[in-house]
């Protein structure tokens, strides 16, 4: 009795707990709301969308503008491009920074400090735009995948995560016992420290793809076969002409298309965000742990 | 038998030497084209490109860059000066800063460029090409017979429902906006997009002046706007619809989607705007109102002078098509460019392949095929950008009439109105400025343009009173308009 009791006090919210779920939910519909715009615009049907008419569910069912932007096939290639560019850059870099960062967080590694204040140096002071264009341009990595996933291979601030997490959460009694029986230190790497990092190499992957999947600027500046261009650009290009054709209306743009800018616009942007966001449920029960490795320990 | 193997392997050598040889002759050329995209991704596999290629005998690689971003890409491959495409679009400000160093001088090549110089002299325009030391790194975009841009457009629909006549003059207008305001309380009469600024520029055409340095035919002299008399009335008369709430408030900060849905809804009634927005007016409000037709309203003629439009110049420096001196293959890049300017290049960039994209009627007149989306055939299958025809920077001599062609009835209607009012704007003199003078020109006119446009929008909305526009005034002569006339005066001059 006095069991059920207790559970019933414990289950009883206090003000503090519905303010809490009040601006959780608050926040949650705000951030739900351009989504559920976006969804609504891209599948109503025309003319409220022309009207404006359209501010929160969908008016009519449409799905011409869905049936238009994947009716191009330059679409699918550039979905495949996004894909080989995130995915190359995503493994290369897991392995460059994670050795890196064991590297770095072993204690009697002797240019331990040197290294780190090189690295740390790095990500403050950079080269800039021209020289780094001139640096790939020479090593003929322009026009290339491998412009964006060479120079992205190394991150300063994955290896710093990446540091820290292995200085913290990998015991160095682990490393030392096995070096006892005998291990290298790749095997110690590969069987040890690995098994043990999910979250951490979670964590680093999903910034990798979300920022490769996102990248717009550098497929621009340093592709220049459309083949190769990644779904940004050729997103960019696409929002571009449908700017182009909602505003110089001397050329004649808008009545060529049977279906308004907005409605392409919106069907684009939610078609390309769609897979990372199907990505995010996968990874998120490593997510929470791994986004605060960097943000609580030094 | 050796000797006869000896002279079938030598024959067999002399025969695949020959046989290179000839075929040498009809080797495809490949170019590069760093080129900015806003309608379609250009590539061989657009019909009309193709058979360009065909013709000329060149594979072109296009490096299709998203509009927006084409300067960020241009000044990166200019500044590292490493992996330029053989054919580069630019503007000429571009090719004054760069041109010397690495793009070719067309007055090097001139005999390989006698069809674009020939176009050029036909109507005088080289000097609009030419940098002041008189080389040419470009060719322009050219038109045939230049076309009108801006337009004052009204709902007739509406104007005729409710019995009032086309207003002609200023007062006329006014009036006209008074009664729509009246009948319309929640309306308003005009409305505008893209900010005041721009909403500005307009009026100031149909009074005749400018926001900046221009050239006032009467007096045959260059002029700063913000000083003339009409631009006081201009202001002064936004300021009246600004109060009287004539003219949109929401003009200041609307999206294009909330200018474009007022004007399909009725919540606005007129606009100043480009040729081609009273189209997308009428083709997206039909199906809800059969009656809906807006078009261009006859500029107002103010103290018995009407209107300018702005129009179109024969030579576009915006778009210019250059060469660059790493190009391996100059000479059939100067072929392609010349060719564009020739009759057959022209019709195949801009009405395309005869039978695909156009065909001919019994009187003679060109016309679009049935497949081709026009404002007089929107069910075709594709529209002519996507056969490859008429894309801007490519199409580098653009015939007019294709335009015409695409025309839909009210644009149609409103510019020959416009023509048949004469409206369009006298032809400015081609000013060479020295570089020295150009930076002193761009600095002093920025700085004004700044000032102008804070204090022009604040008259406006009446944030400022306009008793204080002498105050105004001599801000701008302390800031320096009268250097910068005098500038104007002196290159003129000589």
């Amino acid at each position: 009795m006095q069991s059920a009791r207790s559970l019933k006090k414990a289950r009883r919210l206090s003000a503090f707990d519905i303010a809490v779920y009040a601006i959780s939910t608050a926040v949650g519909l705000i951030m739900l709301y351009p989504f559920v715009y976006m969804i609504s615009l891209s599948v109503s049907d025309f003319q409220p969308v022309l009207n404006g008419e359209v501010i929160f569910l969908p008016h009519g069912f449409n799905t011409a503008a869905y049936r238009v932007f994947f009716a191009d096939n330059s679409i699918w290639r550039a979905y495949l491009n996004t894909v080989i560019i995130a995915v190359g850059n995503t493994i290369l870099g897991l392995a460059v920074n994670s050795m890196a960062g064991y590297a770095l967080s072993i204690s009697i590694f002797r240019w331990r400090r040197p290294a780190t204040i090189y690295l740390m140096f790095t990500m403050f002071f950079g080269g800039g735009l021209i020289p780094f264009y001139i640096l790939l341009s020479r090593m003929s990595l322009v026009n290339t995948y491998w412009a964006l996933i060479v120079p992205y291979a190394l991150s300063q601030w994955y290896i710093m995560i990446f540091r820290t997490f292995f200085s913290n959460d990998i015991p160095e009694s682990l490393r030392e016992s096995a070096l006892l029986d005998g291990a290298s230190e790749l095997q110690i790497f590969r069987q040890i420290v690995l098994p043990l990092s999910k979250p951490v190499f979670a964590t680093i992957t999903m910034y990798y793809i979300v920022s490769n999947w996102n990248n717009y600027f550098m497929p621009m500046l340093l592709l220049d076969n459309s083949e190769l261009f990644p779904l940004q650009v050729i997103l960019q290009h696409k929002l571009s002409i449908s700017n182009a054709q909602k505003m110089d209306g001397s050329l004649n743009f808008d009545f060529y298309s049977a279906i308004p800018v907005q409605s392409t616009r919106a069907a684009a942007i939610l078609a390309s965000s769609l897979p990372i966001l199907c990505l995010y449920p996968f990874i998120q029960k490593y997510f929470v742990k791994g986004v605060m490795i960097g943000a609580v320990k030094g | 038998m050796k000797r006869l193997i000896s002279i079938f392997v030598v024959l067999l050598l002399v025969m695949g030497l020959i046989g290179t040889a000839s075929a040498g002759g009809d080797d495809i050329v490949k170019l590069s084209w760093l080129v900015p995209t806003f309608d379609v991704n250009l590539s061989m596999d657009l019909p009309v490109i193709a058979e360009l290629g065909r013709r000329m005998n060149v594979e072109i690689e296009f490096r299709n860059v998203a509009g927006d971003d084409f300067q960020t890409k241009f000044n990166t491959m200019i500044a590292s000066a490493k992996d330029m495409a053989d054919l580069v679009s630019t503007d000429k400000d571009s090719l004054a800063l760069y041109g010397r160093d690495l793009f070719v001088n067309f007055n090097d090549h001139e005999d390989q460029f006698t069809n674009y110089f020939a176009v050029l002299d036909r109507v005088n325009c080289r000097d609009r090409v030419e940098m002041d030391d008189g080389s040419v790194y470009g060719a322009a975009r050219f038109t045939d017979e230049p076309g009108m841009w801006y337009g004052l457009f009204m709902r007739y629909d509406i104007l005729k429902e409710n019995g009032i006549a086309i207003p002609n003059t200023l007062d006329e207008l006014t009036d006209t906006f008074a009664k729509l305001k009246e009948l319309y309380p929640d309306s308003s009469p005009m409305t505008g997009r893209w900010g005041l600024d721009n909403n500005i520029s307009f009026w100031l055409y149909w009074f005749r002046t400018g926001s900046g340095m221009y050239y006032k035919a009467d007096e045959d002299r260059f002029v700063y706007g913000p000083t003339m008399d009409e631009f006081k009335q201009a202001i002064e008369y936004l300021h009246m619809m600004w109060e009287k709430g004539y003219l949109d408030h929401e003009t200041l900060t609307q999206t294009d989607e909330e200018f474009y849905s007022k004007l399909y809804t009725g919540k606005a009634f007129g606009m100043s705007d480009y040729f081609g927005a009273e189209t997308n007016c009428n083709v997206n409000s039909v199906a809800n109102n059969p009656d809906y037709y807006m078009c261009a309203i006859p500029l107002p003629e103010i103290n018995g002078v009407r209107g300018y439009t702005k129009i179109d110049s024969y030579v576009n420096t915006g778009e210019m098509l250059a060469i660059s001196n790493t190009c391996e293959n100059i000479d059939k890049a100067c072929e392609l460019v010349n060719y564009f300017y020739t009759e057959e290049g022209a019709n195949l960039m801009c009405w395309g392949i005869e039978g695909e994209t156009y065909e001919i009627s019994e009187d003679g007149m060109k016309h679009r095929t049935s497949n081709i989306i026009t404002g007089n055939n929107p069910d075709g299958q594709v529209t002519e950008r996507e056969t490859g025809c008429r894309i801007g920077n490519v199409a580098k001599y653009w015939i007019e009439a294709v335009d015409v062609e695409n025309y839909s009835g009210a644009q149609r209607e409103g510019k020959l109105l416009y023509n048949e009012l004469g409206v369009g704007e006298p032809i400015s003199p081609l000013l060479h400025f020295t570089e020295d003078q150009t930076i002193y020109r761009k600095d002093l006119s920025s700085e004004l343009s700044t000032y102008r446009s804070e204090t022009v929008a604040a008259f406006i909305t009446g944030e400022k009173d306009l008793a204080e526009w002498d105050e105004f005034l001599a801000t701008l002569q302390s800031i320096g308009y009268e250097e910068l006339e005098a500038l104007y005066t002196e290159v003129y001059g000589k």
